[in-house]
């Protein structure tokens, strides 16, 4: 009897540990102005949105400008925050909007992104493709592959990113975009349409 | 050929996000055409591809980093909007003052007239009487115009002494037009956009001569009645009208307002004409 009392009391412990620290209570003791544990969100999701936003500006300063940005703007609007959405899916949403207006911003900096990406494709299409150093050949794809996506407009980006880098569902996408998930399998068919037709050269298109 | 749905079904296929079925029909369906096969083997190069961009260089991030930016948001103190930036909102309102009263429509200093009274009476009865074309009319109480135009079909030759029993005997349709002089320095004076109205909207002329003669409307209203009452379609020429004065040419344009109603407007048609087609008499 003893045992067993004990045993659901650690249990509860255990479950109440978990349960101190999961999103929602972080976010709710954050609200209550204790900024630690608003750090710990940080600590804990800042990877995941690091990722985010580097896949989806061509520079790392830049992600990081934009990481602080919507930690900084998810402190700022707590009170905001309805726990209907996981609290990563609010933040996430966050960062796409802010990477959808930096893009917007820089739009002239976007252009001149676009030449390079094409000049990249055509590195690696029209002028000399035999590399003598065979490890070299990812590095050249991949720089060429990220160039295409930083040139795809941002809301193709976006859902490419969501899709088919961070790997997410597409419940949550249409969490994160506002819309159906009807409608982001649609975004997500026409944006990799979009980027298959811009690098098509560097997929060996023949046609 | 490989049509949209194929298009779908073919990335789906190679990101793997149809169920087993599905792909089996698709792969069923593309077996024989290369094209598809062709595409199908692009997105699945692509998915690889995007494996690529996968990987991240860690990040600089801190907590630090983080705090700092926090507390300098919460420090940031808004700084109340410079005293001259309302400055410009009482500018804005003079110059726009000053624009309307230096645009504004010159007031009429006299009544519009066009015609006699008695010949007002003669025109058919209008829906907006009392709005734009009794306007063109005068008052009883008017002044009588004396100084008058008539149109000519040809340049005739100025007779300084006009018989005024040619008058009904010589008028024509080209009669019904009574014409006022409007010289140039009075229209330049009107702004442009209320003569743009005037012209669209009513017969809006000067008169540049009003002499005291009363004898000069009764001319006048011979002139037009006899013109109303006539339906003679053939023009005749008209030499001269009664002219109370020497008659001379007008060295300035001229408008002769008709009598016919313009139907979309309900405007006078008015026609401006030069000086050699014109006999200025009065």
């Amino acid at each position: 009897m003893f045992g067993t009392s004990t045993a659901v009391r650690m249990n509860a412990a255990v479950i109440g540990k978990l349960d101190l620290d999961s999103d929602a209570s972080l976010v709710k003791r954050a609200r209550e102005g204790e900024y630690e544990a608003f750090e710990m969100l940080f600590e804990r999701h800042r990877t995941l949105v690091y990722r985010f936003a580097y896949q989806m500006v061509p520079r790392r300063d830049d992600a990081e400008d934009i990481v602080q940005e919507a930690f900084v703007r998810a402190y700022q609007n707590l009170h905001k925050y309805r726990d209907e959405a996981k609290f990563t899916t609010w933040l996430l949403r966050i960062v796409t909007n802010l990477c959808t207006d930096q893009a917007r911003m820089s739009q002239r900096r976007t252009n001149l992104e676009q030449q390079e990406a094409q000049g990249a494709l055509e590195w690696m299409t029209i002028g000399d493709t035999e590399d003598p150093i065979e490890n070299l050949e990812e590095d050249r794809r991949r720089f060429a592959l990220r160039k295409a996506l930083a040139a795809l407009p941002v809301h193709h980006r976006t859902v490419i990113v969501l899709r088919d880098l961070q790997e997410k569902e597409y419940p949550e996408i249409a969490q994160i975009l506002g819309c159906t998930v009807g409608g982001a399998k649609l975004r997500v068919l026409r944006a990799r349409r979009a980027l298959r037709d811009r690098i098509a050269p560097l997929l060996g298109d023949t046609r | 050929m490989i049509n949209n749905r194929l298009h779908d079904r073919l990335q789906q296929l190679a990101n793997g996000e149809l169920d087993p079925k599905q792909e089996a029909a698709v792969r069923a369906e593309i077996s024989q055409n290369p094209e598809a096969l062709s595409l199908l083997s692009q997105y699945t190069e692509l998915r690889s591809s995007l494996t690529l961009l996968q990987d991240v260089p860690p990040d600089q991030l801190s907590k630090e980093r983080l705090r700092s930016k926090l507390l300098g948001q919460a420090l940031r103190t808004e700084r109340p909007a410079p005293l001259w930036t309302w400055f410009w909102m009482p500018t804005a309102a003079a110059a726009m003052a000053f624009v309307v009263y230096f645009n504004r429509t010159k007031p009429a200093e006299a009544p519009n007239i066009v015609g006699s009274p008695s010949l007002a009476s003669n025109l058919p009865a209008r829906a907006d009487q009392g709005s734009t074309l009794s306007k063109a009319f005068a008052t009883p109480s008017a002044k009588p115009l004396t100084s008058y135009v008539a149109k000519v079909t040809t340049p005739a030759p100025i007779s300084s002494s006009v018989d005024p029993s040619n008058v009904e005997t010589n008028t024509g349709p080209i009669a019904h037009e009574v014409a006022v002089l409007i010289p140039k320095r009075h229209s330049g004076e009107i702004a442009r956009s209320a003569r743009r109205h005037a012209k669209a909207h009513e017969p809006t002329s000067n008169i540049a001569d009003i002499p005291a003669d009363a004898t000069a409307w009764s001319d006048l209203n011979n002139v037009a009645r006899t013109a109303l009452n006539t339906a003679n379609p053939e023009p005749e020429k008209v030499t001269a009208l009664a002219a109370p004065v020497t008659a001379t040419t007008s060295p300035e344009s001229i408008v002769v307002i008709s009598n016919s109603v313009d139907a979309d407007t309900g405007a006078q048609h008015a026609t401006e004409e030069t000086a050699s087609n014109v006999l200025v008499g009065g």
